[in-house]
C-alpha cells in the first residue's frame, strides 16, 4: 500500500514538475530570469507531464478501484502540486532535478509494489 | 485520547468472541433492556464498545437513558479505567453542531455559513484571473501580492476537495434545510418519506412473553457468508429475552464510496433471517451515498486518509490567508490616513482582531483541550464537559485579548503559546501515560496512529513557533528601514515614491497592527 501510494505521489510530482517546466513564467523561475523553453521542449513537457497524470489516474485505480482510485488520483495530485509550489517558491533551481528524482523514485517504488 | 485503551488495541480476537463476551456480560447487567448496542472494535476504537436502554420512565415516550461501557474484547471484563472524554468525538459534533446551542440552531447556522462558503468557493474561481498561469505561483515577501498568491494556490490546487467537500456537507443535511420537496410529495408524512428511501428493519412491541435468545454465533457465521466474508460492525438486540427479540447486524464498511451500508436482520428466538437490506439500492439513494461517503471518507486508511487531512489544511490556509488579504487590502486603502496619524476603520479593527483570535487562538484552544484531556484527574465528575470548557474558555479569553489589543505582538505571543503547548504535548505524554512516542515509535509497539498524532503535534507546534520567528524577523526588518532615511521607499500602492519619514511613520503604524506582509 505505501509503496503504491509513493508511487502515485512521486509520479503526480514528476507529471507536474513537466507541465510547469512547459510553462514560460516557471520556466523562467528554475533557469533563469527571461529565458523561455523552446517550441519543441515545451511541448515535450507538457506531453509527458499529461501523460504522467494520467498515469497518476491509472495507478490509483489500480490500487484502489475506479470509485476510490479516482477520488484518491484527485487528492494525490494536489499533494504533489502542493509540494512543488513550495520548492518553486523557495528553492526554484532545485524544481527541475526533483522533478527528475521524482520520477526515479516513481519508478522504483513501482516496482516494488507490483513485484511484492 | 484514551491512553488506558492503547494497550488493548494491540490484541486481536475474533468479533463471534467479542460479541459472545459482551452477551455474557449484557445479559447479567441489563436483562430487561428494551435494547441492547454492541459495536465490535476496529482499528480506530480498540475497545468492545456496548451499551443498553434502559424502559422508559413511564409516561415518558423514546428510549429510554442510554447505558454504555467499554470493555476489553478478548476477555469481556470492563475498561472501568478508561477516563471519561469526548475526545475527538467533540471535535467532530463542533464542526457541525456548534456547542453550548441547541442542536437545531447550531445545524442550521452551520448551513448558513456553508453556503456563504459555496458561493464564495464558485465566485472566487471566476474572479480569480490566471488559474493556469498562476498555477504554481507564490511570490513571498511582497506584501498584498503574496497573500492572493498564497489565497489563491491553496485554493486552487486543492479546489476538487473545497467544492467537494462544502457541497457534501450541504447534502448531508439536505433534508433539514430544503424540507419542501418532501413535505410536497409526501403530503407532510415525512417519516413515510424516509422508510421509503432509507429502508431498514422493523422492530417489534415486546410480546411480554419471556423467550431466550438464541446464539449469536451462526447469525454472525450467516451474515458472513452473504456478505462475501464482510466483518461485522454492530449488533443491535431488540427485546432481548422476550418472544419478539429481533437482532440487527451491520457490515463493516467496505472499500467502496457510498456510505449505504448492508444490514441483516434476524429473529431473536428462532435465530432466522428475517430481512436483508442495503444489498441494492436505488440510483438516487446511491447518489446521496456517495456524496456523505465522500465527506465522511470512511472509505479509506492509512496515507490516502492523509490526503484528506492535507487537503483539510488546506482548507484552512485558505480561510485564513482568505481573511488576512482583506485585512492588507484595507489597511493599504487606509495608508494615507493612517500617515496622517488618523486611526483606523472600526470594522478593518474589529477584521484584524478577530483574524489573531481566530486564526492564532484557535490552535491554543486545541491544544489546551489536549492538556485537559491529559491533566485534569480521571476519576472527576463531568470531565468530559470539564475538557470541553477549557476549550472555550482558552479560546474565549484569546478573542478577547485580541480585541483589546490587536498588535503584531500578539500575534506572536498568540503564535508563540499555541506552538509552546503542541510541542510540549508528546513531552506531557512521557508523564502521563503509557502510551508516548518512546513506547509507540522507538519501541515500535504503536498503536501508529497515536504515534502519528504526537508527530503531528511536534510539526504543527514547530510551524507554529517559525511563524512567531518570522514575524519577529519581519519586525527587525522593518526598524532597519526605518533608520536608513536617505532611501526611498515606495509607497504600498506604487504610484508616487514618499520620502523615507512619512513612510518611516506609516511602517510604525505598521508595526502596531499589521500582518506579516
Amino acid at each position: 500500500m505505501l509503496a503504491g501510494f509513493v508511487t502515485g505521489l512521486s509520479l503526480a510530482y514528476g507529471s507536474w514538475t513537466a507541465l510547469c517546466i512547459g510553462m514560460d513564467r516557471n520556466y523562467a523561475d528554475s533557469h533563469g530570469r527571461g529565458k523561455a523553453p523552446e517550441e519543441k521542449n515545451r511541448m515535450i513537457c507538457r506531453l509527458l507531464g499529461t501523460i504522467g497524470l494520467l498515469l497518476t489516474l491509472f495507478v490509483c485505480v489500480k490500487l484502489q478501484g475506479w470509485s476510490v482510485g479516482a477520488v484518491m488520483c484527485i487528492g494525490t495530485m494536489t499533494a504533489g502540486a502542493l509540494l512543488l509550489t513550495l520548492l518553486l517558491t523557495y528553492a526554484p533551481e532545485h524544481v527541475v532535478s526533483a522533478g527528475k528524482l521524482a520520477t526515479a523514485v516513481s519508478v522504483l517504488s513501482s516496482l516494488l509494489w507490483l513485484l511484492a | 485520547m484514551k491512553p488506558e485503551l492503547h494497550t488493548a488495541a494491540m490484541k486481536t480476537v475474533s468479533s463471534t468472541q467479542a460479541v459472545e463476551n459482551a452477551i455474557r456480560v449484557l445479559s447479567k447487567e441489563a436483562a430487561g433492556a428494551p435494547r441492547w448496542l454492541i459495536t465490535v472494535p476496529n482499528q480506530h476504537d480498540p475497545s468492545l464498545q456496548m451499551g443498553w436502554n434502559m424502559a422508559p420512565a413511564p409516561g415518558a415516550t423514546g428510549r429510554g437513558k442510554f447505558v454504555h461501557q467499554e470493555l476489553n474484547p478478548a476477555t469481556g471484563e470492563k475498561l472501568s479505567e478508561a477516563r471519561e472524554t469526548a475526545g475527538g468525538d467533540f471535535l467532530y459534533r463542533l464542526h457541525f453542531n456548534l456547542h453550548y446551542l441547541p442542536v437545531t440552531w447550531g445545524r442550521w447556522l452551520v448551513g448558513f455559513c456553508a453556503m456563504f462558503m459555496l458561493v464564495a468557493i464558485i465566485s472566487g474561481v471566476i474572479t480569480h484571473k490566471h488559474i493556469f498561469k498562476d498555477f504554481f505561483t507564490f511570490r513571498p515577501g511582497k506584501g498584498q501580492r503574496s497573500w492572493l498568491d498564497a489565497h489563491s494556490t491553496v485554493a486552487v490546487l486543492a479546489l476538487p476537495y473545497h467544492l467537494m467537500v462544502t457541497y457534501t456537507g450541504l447534502v448531508m443535511l439536505m433534508f433539514m434545510y430544503m424540507p419542501g420537496g418532501v413535505q410536497v410529495a409526501y403530503h407532510g408524512n415525512e417519516e413515510a418519506f424516509f422508510a421509503e428511501a432509507f429502508p431498514t428493519a422493523e422492530n417489534k412491541k415486546p410480546a411480554d412473553i419471556a423467550a431466550p435468545l438464541a446464539p449469536l454465533a451462526p447469525m454472525i457465521e450467516q451474515a458472513r457468508a452473504h456478505w462475501n466474508g464482510g466483518e461485522v460492525h454492530r449488533v443491535i438486540i431488540n427485546n432481548p429475552g422476550d418472544a419478539h427479540a429481533t437482532i440487527n447486524i451491520t457490515r463493516q464498511r467496505e472499500v467502496k464510496l457510498s456510505s449505504i451500508r448492508q444490514a441483516m436482520q434476524f429473529d431473536g428466538v428462532t435465530g432466522e433471517l428475517i430481512k436483508t437490506s442495503g444489498d441494492v439500492s436505488s440510483k438516487a439513494a446511491e447518489s446521496r451515498g456517495v456524496m456523505m461517503g465522500l465527506h465522511l471518507a470512511h472509505f479509506t486508511d492509512g496515507w490516502f486518509r492523509f490526503l484528506y487531512f492535507l487537503c483539510g489544511l488546506a482548507g484552512y490556509a485558505m480561510v485564513a490567508t482568505g481573511a488576512l488579504l482583506w485585512a492588507v487590502k484595507k489597511r493599504n486603502e487606509q495608508a494615507k490616513v493612517l500617515a496622517k496619524g488618523g486611526r483606523l476603520s472600526v470594522g478593518l479593527r474589529l477584521v484584524e482582531a478577530l483574524n489573531i483570535g481566530v486564526i492564532a487562538g484557535l490552535p491554543i484552544a486545541y491544544a489546551s483541550y489536549f492538556w485537559a484531556n491529559r491533566l485534569l484527574p480521571v476519576g472527576m465528575e463531568t470531565r468530559a464537559e470539564a475538557e470541553v470548557s477549557c476549550f472555550f474558555i482558552a479560546w474565549g479569553v484569546a478573542l478577547l485579548l485580541a480585541q483589546i489589543k490587536p498588535t503584531r505582538r500578539m500575534w506572536q505571543i498568540f503564535l508563540g503559546i499555541g506552538g509552546t503547548m503542541f510541542i510540549s504535548l508528546p513531552l506531557l505524554n512521557v508523564f502521563t501515560t503509557g502510551s508516548h512516542l518512546g513506547v509507540t515509535l522507538f519501541q515500535g509497539r504503536g498503536p501508529s496512529a497515536v504515534a502519528g498524532f504526537d508527530l503531528f503535534t511536534l510539526v504543527f507546534g514547530f510551524a507554529l513557533l517559525y511563524a512567531a520567528h518570522h514575524l519577529q524577523k519581519k519586525k527587525r526588518a522593518l526598524k532597519t528601514r526605518v533608520k536608513i532615511p536617505s532611501q526611498p521607499v515606495v509607497s504600498p500602492k506604487g504610484h508616487e515614491p514618499v520620502t523615507a519619514v512619512a513612510s518611516a511613520k506609516r511602517t510604525r503604524d505598521d508595526l502596531i497592527s499589521g500582518e506579516a506582509t
